[in-house]
């Protein structure tokens, strides 16, 4: 019994040295520039949670392979440290005509919005972004035996905040780009 | 003297308690039957989100995980080898995991069943990394939980201990969670102002922004809805062990998440963190008197003026 308890202990104390590690880490990853919606306070508790990065490569790598087995991996901290104002839906067209993705499922969907957000987040880095693309290029093209050529859109909505729309009414400023085109091989 | 007394006091507290809690039984046949309408939800996707015809492919998905995160590749790559299609063994894994709960439920090689559930579902995850989102990842702490209360002891006083540890241990990662996710939200900006719910209803439910619209000129409301949650969150590592508060605090934890599952359509996310709150904390409540006589349980429903 009392070794049991031992290793009990011992896994608790490891798991929750892991959660905040990961935790603060996180937000060590986070920009503390005012311009991006963080106030001073923030900046300060980003400051110093960079203090993770110091921390020696080999335990904390181990730390983050135990946090990827027990769903620990991302941090706790959602829609934090705000909600972006901005929505990014991408549509594909073959030749004028609309393809919609295969997924039916409402839980499939979400995922897929999951993705969505990660996408948002990762616009700038081109290598990234068309990889991304290209992958649901070529899935849509085994879907759709028909089509030869697709065009991806990014439709990005831009919601206006609280004080705006109490003085203009809800803006939503719309822009829709041709991010990628594909062709059948 | 007084420090073997305190020690005492503290092994007594995560080890002793196993009476108050929500009924073991109660609870892994609750995170069964979750997980298993979990997958159901998923499974007309099944070969678009995982298999072949994967909106995401292998070589994409392979750039966001680590070598040793399992995926299904690891097995229909040998298989598809020895002619067995790629689908067919991702649709076998996934009667595997389906069966594994059906084995919870049903209290046949419980243990094995509960590690087959939480290996199934890190490859479910890790083979489409990017579809994942936080209620995955709730679901993996979940299963870890199921694991823990799962491991068959001759012994009974060790399951009692690692029953009460267990419960114990989610308990402290819920409080994790709620403070992580409550200190995130006061770094940034549009949680402060207000901002953050606007955006939250104008991206995430726009059936509702009409009727958010109703409040523009009152931007207080939307500053409170935001300065609760982020109180909620931040606090409730301590007031969800307030005795006189508990209660309420874990009501209204359990509303926010309905109101996310309602509004967001997040309804994963919303169940499995409720249902996360219910096992940790659900004995507050008293929903359930569970008499146990000559281990068969009688599970009454109990209402709230008991408390």
């Amino acid at each position: 019994m009392k070794t049991l308890k031992i290793f009990l202990i011992l896994f608790f104390t490891i798991h929750f040295i892991v959660i905040t590690v990961v935790g603060f880490t996180r937000f060590s990853e986070l920009s503390s520039h005012e311009d991006d919606g963080i106030n001073p306070f923030g900046a300060l508790i980003i400051k110093k949670s960079q203090v993770m990065n110091h921390l020696n490569g080999k335990p904390k790598k181990v730390m983050f392979a135990y946090s990827l087995f027990t769903g620990t991996n991302r941090g706790y901290a959602f829609f934090s440290p705000n909600v972006s104002s901005k929505k990014l839906d991408l549509s594909f067209q073959s030749s004028g005509k609309s393809i919609c993705l295969p997924l039916k499922c409402t839980e499939s969907l979400t995922k897929y919005f999951g993705a969505n957000l990660y996408f948002n987040s990762n616009l700038d880095k081109t290598k990234e972004r068309d990889s991304f693309l290209r992958s649901i290029s070529t899935s849509l093209f085994n879907n759709n035996i028909g089509i030869k050529d697709l065009d991806v859109y990014l439709n990005l909505s831009m919601y206006s905040d609280i004080k705006e729309t109490q003085n203009k009414g809800l803006v939503i400023q719309k822009k829709s780009i041709k991010g990628f085109t594909a062709k059948k091989h | 003297m007084e420090n073997t007394t305190l020690l005492n006091r503290f092994e007594s507290l995560i080890f002793d308690k196993t009476k108050g809690f929500i009924n073991k039984e109660i609870i892994i046949k609750a995170i069964a039957i979750f997980c298993f309408i979990n997958v159901i939800m998923i499974l007309p996707d099944i070969t678009f989100l995982y298999g072949s015809n994967s909106i995401i492919q292998e070589s994409v998905n392979n750039q966001h995980i680590r070598w040793y995160q399992p995926i299904f590749n690891w097995f229909s790559n040998p298989l598809y080898v020895l002619g067995v299609p790629k689908d067919v063994t991702i649709i076998i894994f996934i009667m595997i995991y389906i069966t594994s709960f059906i084995g919870l439920f049903l209290n046949k090689f419980r243990f094995i069943s509960s590690i087959i559930a939480w290996f199934i579902h890190l490859i479910i995850v890790n083979s489409n990394f990017l579809f994942t989102y936080g209620a995955d990842n709730m679901i993996t702490v979940l299963l870890i939980f199921n694991m823990l209360i799962c491991i068959p002891f001759k012994d009974q006083a060790k399951s009692n201990a690692t029953f009460s540890f267990a419960i114990r241990f989610l308990q402290v990662h819920m409080c994790f969670i709620y403070f992580f996710g409550g200190l995130g939200k006061v770094l940034g900006t549009n949680w402060l102002d207000g901002n953050a719910i606007w955006y939250v209803i104008n991206i995430y439910s726009n059936n509702y922004v009409d009727l958010a619209m109703n409040f523009i000129n009152y931007p207080i409301v939307f500053k409170l809805t935001c300065w609760s949650i982020v109180f909620l969150e931040l606090l409730y590592p301590f007031l969800i062990y307030v005795p006189k508060i508990k209660k309420i605090v874990l009501v209204k934890i359990i509303l926010l998440h309905l109101f996310i599952g309602i509004f967001m359509n997040l309804f994963t996310f919303a169940g499995v963190m409720i249902l996360l709150n219910l096992i940790a904390f659900g004995h507050y409540l008293n929903w359930f008197k569970v008499k146990e006589n000559n281990s068969e349980l009688v599970v009454a429903f109990d209402t709230f003026q008991s408390n």
